[in-house]
């Protein structure tokens, strides 16, 4: 579960997050769609402890990450944006390192491992350097990453960037599976389909607020649309408003 | 092409602008305590350049020349750090994925202007803050004319340039050995990392070469004889040296205040401006080239890449943060070449001023029942020391923190705080400092005579002034972390960068100082040691601090 109250993020003089609230249920998958600069990213990053708020407090299962840092930290799985890692690492090292930061024993990280790579059937490339990868390849490792530990939140920003379709499939089954299992997923996206398929309650966020929030289907009917509307069109729709 | 230039000459300019635009006071007063700083050092190294000239002026026999040897050892050096940096410097510039966007414009060769110029600037500022009171001090004691003076300054200026560019040829022959060599065995081994490895093996070969022929086998039979003797034996020898010639020319401008020199100065200037006209036009044509031969790499997408090498990797098996966090920095080193390089080239200056130690007293015990040598080697030694854990500190330590901002996700979401981290790097690369450093002073002490009691003396102090050299480097990281460059060697030059540069450099003067009284006053070592260690703990309280506020991201423009 993941909630926050009041938060507002501030560099320098400028606020980019205004008195935010907002609370995400146990199993429950949230979209946060916007326009560029709305502060989608940077709310994700003051989730997952990359930023520390200006104001308010943040509970990730009910553990408060400014307060409690380490065992917030502990409950999140975050995909970033941007999947870099050192280059001098192997794909391998980079996920055992993941998981020893997590304190996951070596000879079970290893197991581990092996079995995450045959979800995107990368198993092979584990030995050679994060500088050798396609995007797509440093994409799905830094996927696997996020799930090493059995997080119970997920936070991820774009997650599918780089995938090939097929990849795409899977990495929507791995969300899936991942909130039926009572996982609480906090996506942050400009892939809008992805967003319509999975997620259980969309927010539109724009200016460092939530300008309308809801399910798919909620949103179309407070738009006024027809029922086969995409969520693009929702989304140009409530924007141009 | 000329909108480009234009825009490149404005952006030191609008740097500042921007630097200035914010707490104006605070940033000038910053600025202003940095150029004291600067002066101190400055100050610093030319009043030891008059008493370490004032010592040699003692001696009636041998001063001349030894005059001449030192004018020939000093450019040489120069010469030597020039090429090290050039390299370092131009092999970081191909590396960069940052310039993809400019490579893809019509305007790409303007990326050989930049470098080259960046190669040249990060080479001159830093050789001329030291060289520059290094050749007043010797100008005030010979008493020679401003005009000899400045002429100097345009001499030592163009030898750290016709160095630079030598580096720069150096690492384009490299690049295009491997890449003809490619052509003979038909596979592609063009690649940074074997560029370097060429050039490191190459350089090794250079300054033992320089080495063999710059220190002479025995130094008695060297200086033997009188002024015309010595002259003649040392050039004898000296001549196969690149800098013997310029170095003449030096010695001709301060020491014998010649006029010959003005001539040759002139004619080196203009040799050195056709040279660097002619590399840029070389570079200019072959960059495009030679970016693309570097930036090609394995390029692994799935499962099929049995053609591309597999490594051993390794498994972190311990638990603990700080423990993984300290295998991590180990493996990093080891698998990037160019840190490597680093620590050859600094290690391997230390070594052969080592080897000049132990040739200088064997060569002197030769002749007699074991010479003395005055206080001064003693702190110099430990002052070179702490300058080399200095140079490591600014290429490993400072960056550190800024280095990690893409892929600070991986760091900053794990259950491991910021002050983890800085106690992991603050472990690991004192321990490497340590274990490399204390060997070879230790070395240098034993080949020196230095009694047990002061030596270990001297130890202790230093593995104090690496902590508080190392902890300097990690507080100011965290404190002042970079969110727009990850480069050392562009961080090395950023405020912060040279504030590190100006504290280590001016700490390790006065460190070196009060050791060199310390040897007739043995009271001031524990006021030392208590001021260091005070310092290490201010130090250690202030990072905890910073490292709690620590961000691992900036405000992101969107």
């Amino acid at each position: 579960m993941i909630e926050i109250k009041g938060v507002s993020k501030k560099f320098k003089d400028k606020t980019i997050i205004h008195n935010l609230d907002l609370s995400i249920k146990k199993g429950e998958f949230y979209a946060l769609i916007g326009p560029n600069g709305a502060g989608k990213s940077t709310l994700i990053k003051l989730l997952s402890g990359l930023l520390q708020p200006t104001k308010g407090e943040i509970l990730l299962d009910g553990v408060n990450i400014l307060e409690n840092p380490k065992e917030a930290k502990a409950l999140i799985g975050y995909i970033p944006d941007e999947p870099t890692v050192w280059d001098g690492m192997t794909g391998f090292e980079f996920m055992n390192f993941v998981g020893a930061l997590y304190n996951i024993p070596a000879n079970e990280r290893e197991k581990d491992i092996k079995k995450l790579l045959k979800i995107y059937n990368i198993t092979g490339t584990e030995h050679q350097l994060y500088q050798d990868y396609s995007r797509g390849v440093r994409q799905k490792y830094s996927i696997l990453a996020a799930l090493l530990h059995n997080p119970s939140i997920l936070l991820i920003d774009e997650p599918i960037v780089g995938l090939d379709p097929i990849s795409i499939d899977i990495t929507k089954n791995i969300l899936d599976e991942f909130v039926r299992e009572g996982g609480t997923v906090l996506m942050v996206t400009h892939t809008l389909f992805v967003a319509q398929e999975l997620a259980t309650r969309i927010g539109l966020f724009e200016k460092g607020k939530i300008k309308i929030e809801g399910t798919y289907k909620e949103l179309v009917d407070k738009a006024h649309l027809t029922a086969k509307t995409s969520l693009d069109d929702v989304y140009k729709n409530y924007l141009a408003k | 092409m000329s909108e480009s230039f234009g825009l490149l000459l404005s952006y030191p300019g609008q740097v500042i602008k921007r630097y200035l635009a914010r707490e104006k006071f605070t940033r000038i007063f910053a600025v202003f305590i940095l150029l004291l700083i600067i002066l101190f050092i400055g100050v610093s190294i030319y009043v030891t350049t008059i008493e370490g000239l004032n010592f040699i002026s003692r001696d009636i026999e041998l001063r001349d020349a030894l005059y001449f040897y030192i004018a020939q050892l000093f450019y040489l050096l120069v010469f030597v750090l020039s090429f090290g940096n050039s390299i370092l410097v131009i092999a970081a510039s191909f590396a960069r994925k940052s310039h993809q966007w400019i490579m893809a414009t019509p305007s790409f060769s303007i990326m050989a202007f930049v470098n080259l110029f960046q190669l040249l600037a990060s080479s001159l500022w830093i050789f001329l803050a030291v060289i520059i009171p290094v050749l007043m001090g010797i100008a005030q004691f010979m008493g020679v004319d401003g005009l000899q003076l400045f002429l100097s300054f345009v001499l030592t200026t163009a030898l750290i340039i016709v160095g630079s560019i030598c580096g720069v040829l150096a690492y384009m022959l490299s690049v295009y050995l491997l890449r003809y060599l490619s052509t003979l065995i038909g596979r592609n081994i063009v690649s940074q990392s074997l560029a370097i490895i060429l050039l490191v093996i190459s350089s090794v070969l250079m300054i033992a070469l320089f080495w063999r022929i710059a220190i002479p086998q025995d130094f008695v039979k060297f200086f033997d004889g009188n002024y015309i003797v010595q002259m003649q034996t040392m050039k004898e020898q000296l001549i196969y040296l690149p800098t013997f010639g310029i170095a003449q020319v030096l010695h001709d401008l301060l020491f014998c205040s010649n006029i010959f020199g003005t001539t040759y100065t002139i004619i080196f200037t203009g040799l050195t401006l056709g040279l660097l006209i002619t590399v840029y036009v070389l570079l200019d044509k072959s960059y495009l080239v030679m970016w693309q031969l570097l930036q090609e790499g394995n390029y692994i997408a799935g499962q099929d890449n049995k053609r591309i090498n597999t490594y051993k990797s390794y498994n972190f098996p311990a638990i603990n943060a700080v423990h993984n966090i300290i295998d991590k920095e180990l493996l990093l080193i080891w698998r990037d070449k160019k840190n490597l390089l680093w620590f050859v080239i600094v290690i391997g200056l230390w070594l052969a001023q080592t080897a000049v130690s132990w040739r200088v007293t064997a060569n002197a015990n030769n002749y007699g029942d074991g010479y003395v040598f005055p206080d001064f080697v003693y702190a110099l030694i430990l002052a070179i020391g702490l300058y080399f854990i200095s140079a490591l500190a600014l290429r490993f330590v400072f960056p550190t923190f800024s280095a990690e901002r893409k892929v600070a996700w991986i760091l900053g979401v794990a259950p491991i705080s910021p002050w983890n981290i800085a106690v992991g790097k603050l472990l690991i690369y004192t321990g490497i400092f340590l274990f490399l450093g204390s060997p070879i002073l230790i070395a240098n002490f034993v080949i020196l005579g230095f009694g047990f009691f002061p030596a270990l003396l001297y130890w202790i102090v230093f593995s104090l002034s690496v902590i508080l050299i190392v902890l300097l480097a990690l507080y100011l990281s965290v404190a002042h972390p970079n969110r727009f460059s990850s480069d050392p060697e562009t961080l090395s030059t950023t405020l912060p960068g040279l504030a590190f540069t100006s504290l280590a450099l001016g700490g390790t003067i006065i460190i070196a100082n009060i050791m060199y009284l310390v040897l007739s006053n043995v009271d001031l070592v524990v006021l030392l040691v208590l001021l260091i260690t005070t310092l290490n703990l201010l130090l250690t309280s202030l990072t905890y601090n910073v490292s709690k506020k620590f961000e691992y991201a900036g405000e992101i423009i969107a």
